[in-house]
């Protein structure tokens, strides 16, 4: 029998099916069971899975509970939140129903290119429940303290330039119209109001809509900085005056449509890239904190985490992120350090043993006295160590502008020299001629083309599944010198997997009521162990929950519980124990061997990558051994294991020094103690581990991120990098040519401006085209 | 011919207006947010049936 899960719509596990009864409604897991039921209270079900159709939601097993108490602090009308997993129109639907499914809600409403639901609630109060049912629904939120000062700044910011852009096209658009007739050969009367129209409807975008230029490059002048606002202002400014002489003497020569026009192109442009910038930048800020924002003191009172101070006691539960630096007191917990080491193994703590902010208190109970909050963690070192990275990549981006300031500056000396030359012969006639180079060589191509390659870039890798955080990352030099891998959760799934499974019985008819014990028994850990086997057992047939009497956790070691007059233990009896252990009383009854497996694909990928330039390298905190093991497998020779993450930044330090600077180091990791590593290298990648799982929020922060657990989108990303460094290339070529033939046309002076008007929106459909054709993808 | 100067001044004033409307538009937010209501027209009008 087969069955899909009304849901998600997945397949049933084997355990699942057997325990089904007629008429039930089959479910793959509890959590897809929630969000049913949930949907089927509010009378939302019919109308949701209609809009979702074919493109089932995520299936929801697997995924760790949350506790959302501390959000009972905000004694607020409304709150946003950051939620993961929007996918498709179904979930903009259901969270903007919120208001049927939750009496509490009033409404709410979803950004979805941000991601960000903003709830409003009838009256103040907590947010907790909310938050517990978006998450119950499979859309993971993270409250943001209401939208911030500065992110308001931002809309109001991109509304005033908005706004410049409309009022320049409008001048553009207007003057084009009287230009045209000019150039034509209007004369008279009619001339004469052309002009002056023209003159004062370019007022408007040469002050409102040139602000920022002049205003950036007074600040620039102000701190002996060249800017490329600098030229242009000088440009707008001269042509502007320039103009005006002209129309008093009655030529109909304006300069007005091209100058208004280049006003509007650079503010579209510059607007474009700000947006572009800021929607993944947005994204990333919302995660920043890791920490939570609330703990419990020692008498279990939340209190908010700016009010710890060091040597407070605070208490750690289960399921609870540790928030401070500090050692245990009393009590015993189990927690995962993968953050900083990398290892996902479970680690024991006992009374004085030292906690690091940000690991995961898997099981037990305990207060920690803290020593270091915030910043002086180790967690916040290693985050400071990417901000300074972070400056890092301004630089590199400031690098990209360069190539057109200084063809600006060699156009801008070449005006000034031949104004210089012939003015003492003819100046009007010089000072059309330096000012038609001026115009005609002002760079609007070339200030489109690289906004342009950057956001067809950005929007080819988000469709296979790429965020490039930092879009300037594809600027980054296309010969690679290295490629480094991370080992856990990269190469290899991260998670670990039941390999053999050893029985010493001696009634092999007790095999299935013993599986079934088991599954029973783990069902109810929340060690990583205990999902491995439950996720192994649970499709095996006849396999099922049963009752179990006295179910005990011991912490970081194993489950025990009582059935039939017997008592069972499964987990590590000690730590000599290799794998996992099943005992009925004192007799070892089953082995599990567990281990990390080599993703799918990664050896495809290996492959192909070892065809181009660049050695490939394993670094990894894993142990030795597990190391070399692995690379092997994938005949990687480079490789090397037990390293901390300082250690994993300096040998990619090491490794961009013998590369000379002339080709890149790629850096792929997974984890936060990749992060160091991921920073130093000229191209760090992030890689979401699972499908459907959080990548770590510090991990936001890295410049590319694959959102999908495929290797294979490395070869995606390499292809995408290619193919803009050719359409980059092949972009300056053409607005050179036009730039060129341009100039050296308005230096001989034969230029009709009409030509001009028409060639300079021309060069632009180019650029456009040779950028959307040039940047596609791999396999299109 | 000479229509054309009654007519010059009503482009103007027309295309003003048209700046007006983008402005108030820009101050609605219109263009903060450009991919939700793509999708949010889909389901609005068949909601009010069920």
């Amino acid at each position: 029998m087969v069955a899909e899960c009304t849901h998600c719509g997945d397949l049933l596990s084997q355990a699942r099916l057997t325990s089904l009864k007629d008429g039930d409604v089959p479910y793959c897991c509890s959590g897809c069971q929630t969000v049913h039921q949930i949907l089927l209270d509010g009378g939302l079900d019919r109308r949701f899975y209609s809009i979702q159709g074919k493109n089932r939601g995520p299936s929801l097993k697997n995924i760790p509970t949350r506790d959302f108490s501390a959000l009972d602090f905000e004694d607020a009308i409304q709150m946003d939140f950051f939620i993961e997993g929007i996918h498709c129109t179904a979930c903009l639907w259901v969270l903007e129903k919120l208001s049927d499914l939750s009496p509490e809600v009033k409404g709410s409403r979803l950004d979805m290119g941000r991601s960000i639901l903003r709830v409003v609630r009838h009256e103040p109060g907590g947010f907790s429940k909310i938050s517990q049912l978006l998450f119950d629904l499979g859309y993971p939120p993270h409250a943001i303290r209401s939208e911030s000062e500065s992110a308001e700044r931002l809309v109001a910011q991109d509304q005033l330039t908005l706004k410049r852009i409309g009022i320049s096209a409008f001048s553009a658009m207007n003057i084009m119209v009287y230009s045209f007739s000019l150039y034509l050969g209007v004369e008279g009367t009619l001339a004469t109001v052309f002009r002056s129209l023209s003159l004062l409807v370019a007022l408007p975008a040469l002050t409102y809509g040139a602000w920022p230029f002049y205003r950036n490059a007074f600040f620039a002048l102000k701190s002996k900085r060249i800017s490329m606002d600098l030229p242009i202002s000088l440009a707008l400014i001269v042509g502007f005056f320039e103009s005006c002489r002209q129309a008093f003497l009655g030529s109909n020569l304006l300069y007005l449509d091209s100058i208004t026009m280049l006003v509007t192109l650079l503010l579209l442009s510059r607007y474009f890239l700000a947006r572009l910038e800021r929607a993944e930048t947005s994204k990333a800020g919302v995660l920043h904190a890791i920490l939570p924002e609330a703990v419990r003191d020692s008498e279990r009172h939340l209190i908010r985490i700016d009010r710890v101070k060091v040597g407070d006691h605070l208490l750690l539960r289960v399921g609870d992120t540790i928030p401070a630096d500090g050692i245990l007191i009393s009590g015993n917990v189990a927690v995962n350090e993968a953050f900083l080491t990398g290892e996902s193994q479970t680690i024991s703590k006992g009374m004085l043993s030292s906690v690091l902010a940000g690991s995961q208190v898997l099981e037990g109970e305990a207060l920690l006295k803290v020593e270091a909050l915030q910043e002086n963690t180790r967690l916040g070192q290693l985050s400071r160590q990417v901000d300074h990275a972070d400056s890092v990549t301004t630089i590199r981006s400031e690098k990209s502008d360069r190539w057109a300031t200084i063809f600006m500056g060699s156009v801008m000396g070449f005006s000034i020299l031949m104004l210089a030359l012939f003015g003492r012969d003819d100046l009007g006639e010089a000072m059309k001629r330096s000012l038609a180079l001026l115009i005609i060589a002002c760079p609007c191509a070339l200030a489109l083309a690289t906004p342009l390659a950057l956001a067809r870039g950005y929007r080819v890798a988000a469709r296979s599944g790429i965020l490039l955080r930092d879009p300037q990352i594809l600027n980054q030099c296309v010969q690679m010198h290295a490629r480094v891998f991370d080992k856990t959760g990269t190469l290899t799934q991260g998670k670990p997997e039941v390999q053999s499974v050893q029985w010493f019985l001696e009634n092999p008819a007790m095999l299935v009521g013993y599986q079934s014990l088991i599954y029973s028994l783990e069902l109810q850990s929340k060690h990583p162990y205990a999902g491995s086997i439950v996720q192994f057992l649970e499709n095996i047939v006849g396999v099922q929950e049963v009752p179990l009497e006295a179910v005990e956790e011991k912490v970081g070691r194993g489950m025990e519980a009582n059935r039939g007059g017997h008592r069972y233990f499964i987990g590590r009896k000690d730590a000599e124990f290799s794998g996992v252990g099943f005992w009925e009383d004192q007799t070892l009854l089953a082995q599990f061997r567990l281990s990390d497996q080599v993703r799918t694909g990664a050896q495809e990928v290996i492959e192909s990558l070892k065809n181009d330039q660049g050695e490939i390298y394993v670094f990894s905190g894993d142990d030795a051994e597990i190391v070399q093991n692995i690379s092997q497998a994938l005949g990687i020779k480079n490789f090397e294991g037990e390293l901390l993450p300082e250690e994993k930044a300096s040998r990619i330090r090491d490794l961009k020094k013998s590369g000379g600077g002339k080709s890149s180091v790629l850096m792929l990791g997974d984890g936060i103690n990749d992060l160091p590593a991921l920073a130093e290298a000229d191209i760090g990648i992030a890689f979401n581990r699972s499908m459907g799982g959080t990548l770590d929020a510090a991990l936001v922060r890295v410049p590319v991120i694959f959102l999908k657990p495929k290797l294979s989108l490395l070869l995606d990303f390499e292809a995408i990098i290619k193919q803009f460094h050719f359409t980059m290339k092949r972009n300056l070529w053409i607005s050179f040519f036009y730039n060129l033939t341009g100039a050296s046309l308005a230096v001989s002076g034969v230029i009709h401006p009409l030509v001009a008007a028409i060639a300079m929106p021309l060069s632009s459909m180019t650029v456009f085209i040779s950028t959307v054709f040039g940047i596609r993808g791999r396999n299109v | 011919m000479s229509i054309v100067y009654l007519l010059i001044p009503l482009s103007l004033l027309l295309a003003i207006f048209f700046v007006f409307l983008f402005f108030k538009s820009v101050n609605d937010g219109q263009f903060q947010d450009l991919e939700t209501p793509s999708r949010r027209i889909i389901f609005e009008e068949n909601d009010d049936e069920s």
